[in-house]
């Protein structure tokens, strides 16, 4: 029976581990939509509709593709945002943002200030982008873009986040690459 | 978890309830409770002394003491010293001078010897609470001050709290949840308690809160010691049961039980506290009690920031109960314009049937009503373009542009009077 326990307790704590792996520099494809390129390879995660991608880890900086969210989905997968808002397929640009915004706020992110929302090319879609700064509850400042597009009513999203401090610009021109490699398929 | 477990139960072992005082002291505030009985004349004057039964016989924490290491109740305080030092770099504290600065006068003025034991923290967090550790860190969440309406008021909420540090109820907790070997339990959700929360795990905390919260005879004793707080420094006493009015109608608007005030877990009935309260104040009046609400004092710091703490409100997306503390707040008369507005978003973003119609019509009274926040033709214009008035929809978008000409979101605004004006729609 102790035995069982520990089996159990260890399949319980590996299960919630989020597990990374090396996604080479080249060509990705990313949710069945777009294919992107990257010039280095990056660790990669994936946590139900999202993908986790970062150099130094997703606490420094990270980028994340958020791909085909459905009526009813939530932005964070994390359980304790019980009352964080559900996407709806109606959902225009300006409402996309209050979701997101709205999302931060019922997710441990206290202060977001979000800078030069726009329309946006992703890839060939019509799509938005902006700019952002936020603080966590740990206090750490950080910065942050965002760009996202609707496809059949599906919403996509890239964001790309990092501390104010070094990291956000570390990878920057690298992210900037990428959204430049949009394609779509 | 054994390692910690028994270095605890060692700590327990050892328990005294001694104190190190230091030289140069105040005495007490109110003299211990033992020895209260003829000690202060303002008690002599109110107390209900049915309300001050201490069934733990500890006495109150003295000015400038912190516990001898030897004893348990050091443990306590070295466990809520980590959690002080995640809250003072955590990003919800609000850094504002003018708020910190009248929170901590009020807090000194209250407390009196003790105010430099007392370390306040406000917190940005969006519902009604004030919490205490035993270490004397008070964090005040900024819903709080959404929920009370005058420096009396405040002064209830906060003279409570110190009520917990001077009875030194957490230390009276820990004994009483010792006896019942679980003592574990209560390190682990006392250092949950005691951290930092954000307005994403509230309902957790709830959970929490029925843990490790204060039982309800402490809570019965510090409304007292609020009570008490509130006549010894003339304000009006009745104002303590107004707070919980207020609560009870909030909580009661609310549709769904685990949005219920988190102060609801653990304390006694809110209509019990405030019966109680009221008969305390009439008593205190009885006997020639005069006091002041202090609102204007209130008002010329929170006023300037209740559109921040409203949107921070909204962002919990509890609509029934927001919509109940905008009724609050617009009997109260400060701004009607702005609470009209919220009041427009609280529909529009709730968005069940006929919420469009409503959140226009409430727009449009803010409109007539004074100067609402310029953000309001955007957020009318969205509701034109879901109910296709695309004509409507240009004008507000343009009307909003041209209040915030330099706005975030000025670009994505222009785009979209653009293309439909394009599309002919």
């Amino acid at each position: 029976m102790t035995r069982f326990s520990l089996i159990l307790a260890l399949t319980l704590l590996i299960s919630s581990c989020t597990f990374y792996t090396l996604n080479p520099r080249g060509k990705t494809n990313i949710g069945g939509l777009f294919t992107v390129r990257s010039e280095i390879a990056w660790n990669k995660a994936t946590i139900g509709k999202t993908e986790i991608w970062t150099i130094d880890g997703p606490s420094l900086q990270e980028l994340r593709f958020v791909n085909g969210l459905s009526d009813g989905d939530k932005l964070f997968e994390n359980p304790a945002k019980e009352n964080s808002p559900e996407y709806k397929s109606e959902m225009s640009f300006l409402e996309i943002k209050e979701f997101i915004e709205t999302s931060a706020a019922t997710s441990g992110i206290v202060e977001i200030t979000s800078r030069n929302f726009r329309p946006y090319k992703f890839g060939s879609l019509d799509g938005f982008r902006a700019e952002f700064s936020y603080t966590h509850e740990d206090g750490l400042l950080r910065e942050g873009l965002a760009t996202g597009t609707k496809k059949d009513g599906k919403l996509y999203l890239i964001f790309y986040s990092g501390t104010r401090l070094h990291y956000f610009q570390t990878h920057l021109d690298e992210v900037e690459y990428i959204l430049r490699s949009i394609k779509i398929l | 978890m054994r390692l910690p477990l028994s270095a605890l139960s060692v700590l327990c072992l050892l328990s005294s309830t001694g104190c190190v005082t230091l030289p140069g002291q105040d005495k007490p505030l109110f003299g211990t409770t033992q020895e209260s009985e003829g000690s202060s004349e303002v008690k002599n004057a109110v107390i209900d002394k049915d309300s001050e039964k201490d069934v733990y016989t500890l006495p109150d924490i003295s000015p400038g003491v912190r516990p001898a290491t030897y004893t348990d109740e050091a443990g306590l305080w070295m466990t809520v010293d980590r959690a002080k030092n995640r809250l003072k770099t955590s990003g919800n504290l609000i850094r504002d001078p003018k708020i910190n600065s009248y929170v901590r006068a009020l807090v000194c003025k209250l407390a009196g010897p003790y105010c430099k034991d007392i370390r306040t923290y406000v917190v940005r967090v969006p519902a009604f609470n004030a919490s205490m550790m035993p270490n004397g860190v008070m964090q005040v969440w900024t819903g709080l001050f959404l929920r009370v309406r005058n420096e009396a008021q405040l002064s209830a909420v906060l003279g409570h709290e110190i009520g917990h540090y001077l009875r030194r109820h957490s230390l009276q907790r820990m004994r009483e949840t010792l006896s019942a070997s679980n003592f574990l339990i209560f390190v682990q959700m006392a250092a949950a308690y005691a951290g930092v929360p954000s307005a994403g795990n509230l309902a957790s905390l709830l959970a929490q809160g029925s843990l490790a919260s204060f039982s309800r005879d402490n809570e019965r004793e510090s409304d007292f010691y609020g009570h008490r707080f509130l006549v010894q420094n003339g304000y009006d006493p009745r104002e303590a049961s107004v707070v919980w009015d207020q609560i009870i109608r909030e909580d009661e608007a609310s549709d769904e039980f685990q949005f219920r005030s988190l102060f609801m877990a653990s304390h006694p009935q809110s209509e019990e506290r405030s019966e109680t309260l009221i008969r305390m104040a009439n008593k205190a009046i009885e006997k020639g009690h005069k006091g002041e609400k202090g609102r204007k004092r209130f008002l010329d710091v929170f006023l300037p920031h209740r559109k921040s703490f409203l949107l921070d409100d909204l962002r919990r997306r509890q609509y029934s109960k927001t919509l109940e503390l905008l009724k609050m707040l617009e009997e109260d008369g400060e701004k009607p314009a702005e609470i009209m507005y919220f009041r427009g978003e609280v529909y529009r973003l709730r968005n069940k049937e006929k919420d469009k119609e409503k959140a226009l019509e409430a727009y449009k009274n803010a409109l007539e009503a004074g100067t609402p926040p310029p953000e309001i033709h955007r957020y009318m214009g969205m509701i034109y373009s879901k109910l296709k008035q695309r004509v409507k929809m240009r004008t507000s978008y343009q009307r909003y542009l041209k209040l915030k000409p330099d706005a975030s979101d000025a670009k994505m605004i222009k785009y979209l009077v653009e293309t439909t004006k394009r599309a002919g729609l």
